[in-house]
């Protein structure tokens, strides 16, 4: 997991992600009881709250995942 | 000699009451499964006394304990602790533990097996799940989405269930996890996006086994 700041054209990148998609999807993150929707997640990016970050970072994990190779290699079945 | 498991569903949330519902599938297949005997702690009976009361009585060699947690805690109905570090991890001993909740496997997994449980599995990170938001039980359950990252996280106790070691139903979770991953990322479904695929991608990379992975339930 990289662990950094998050930029603001990152979090621009996943708010844009987040908006091509159905309002219809939720999305639960952690231990956090609360269920967000799109386009409650979008609020809570723009907020910088701890689940818009941490919903940001694990976004950037995954395209740096696709982008470096690691991504592949994980889906090799054992 | 019937297989005793015990599990917890505290339902008292979205996330935990997608986890109840799609526990009926582990239910069907205890059903089907004549060797079997399943303690199915439901919403208040999710609570650390009733935990240990059956544990004790019933030594049961699978503990599946569904909730929320952290590095050192997981938790039943109304968020209260069932296992904690340092305080009553000891009750797992002799059981193969599965937790599906958030940094469990950090510190209370190797915990837990310090103190004499044979194997556990759980997560390092924090739990993801992408869902639609349905209401009622039958609709949870035929969520579309919500498959893709509950049906590998059962994949282990479904293969347990079905008498194989640790190991190998680890190796069947996260083969569905990596199964389930390449849909999202390839579908031409538009709903099958790939933020939904980051969040399965974290899961899968997440999840972990400890203890002994030729131990059986």
């Amino acid at each position: 997991m990289f662990d950094q700041n998050i930029s603001k054209k990152e979090k621009e990148l996943v708010i844009a992600r987040l908006e091509v998609l159905s309002p219809e999807l939720h999305f639960s993150v952690g231990s956090d009881s609360k269920n967000l929707s799109r386009d409650e997640m979008i609020q809570q990016i723009m907020e910088d709250s701890a689940i818009g970050k941490e919903f940001v970072k694990i976004d950037l994990n995954f395209l740096r995942a696709l982008k470096d190779g690691s991504l592949m290699k994980e889906l090799i079945p054992v | 000699m019937p297989k005793v498991i015990i599990a917890t569903n505290p339902s008292d949330d979205k996330p935990t009451e997608y986890l109840a519902s799609w526990f009926k599938k582990i239910i069907t297949l205890v059903g089907i499964t004549k060797d079997t005997i399943l303690f199915d702690l439901k919403k208040e009976n999710a609570n650390r006394e009733e935990l240990t009361r059956i544990i004790e009585k019933e030594k049961p060699r699978g503990v599946i304990l569904n909730g929320h947690g952290n590095s050192k805690c997981i938790t039943g109905f109304s968020q209260q602790p069932l296992v904690e570090c340092d305080v009553n991890e000891e009750i797992l001993k002799g059981t193969v533990a599965h937790f599906m909740a958030c940094d469990s496997a950090i510190e209370l997994g190797p915990k837990i097996i310090d103190a004499g449980a044979i194997s556990f599995i759980g997560y390092k990170e924090k739990l993801h799940l992408v869902h639609l938001n349905k209401q009622t039980e039958d609709d949870q359950m035929n969520d579309p989405m919500i498959r893709f990252f509950l049906d590998p996280a059962y994949e282990v106790i479904k293969s347990l269930i079905s008498g194989k070691t640790v190991k190998e139903a680890y190796v069947d979770s996260q083969n569905m996890y990596r199964e389930n991953l390449l849909t999202l990322i390839t579908s031409t479904n538009p709903d099958y996006n790939t933020l939904a695929a980051g969040r399965l991608y974290a899961n899968l990379t997440n999840q972990v086994y400890l203890g002994d992975g030729d131990a059986r339930l």
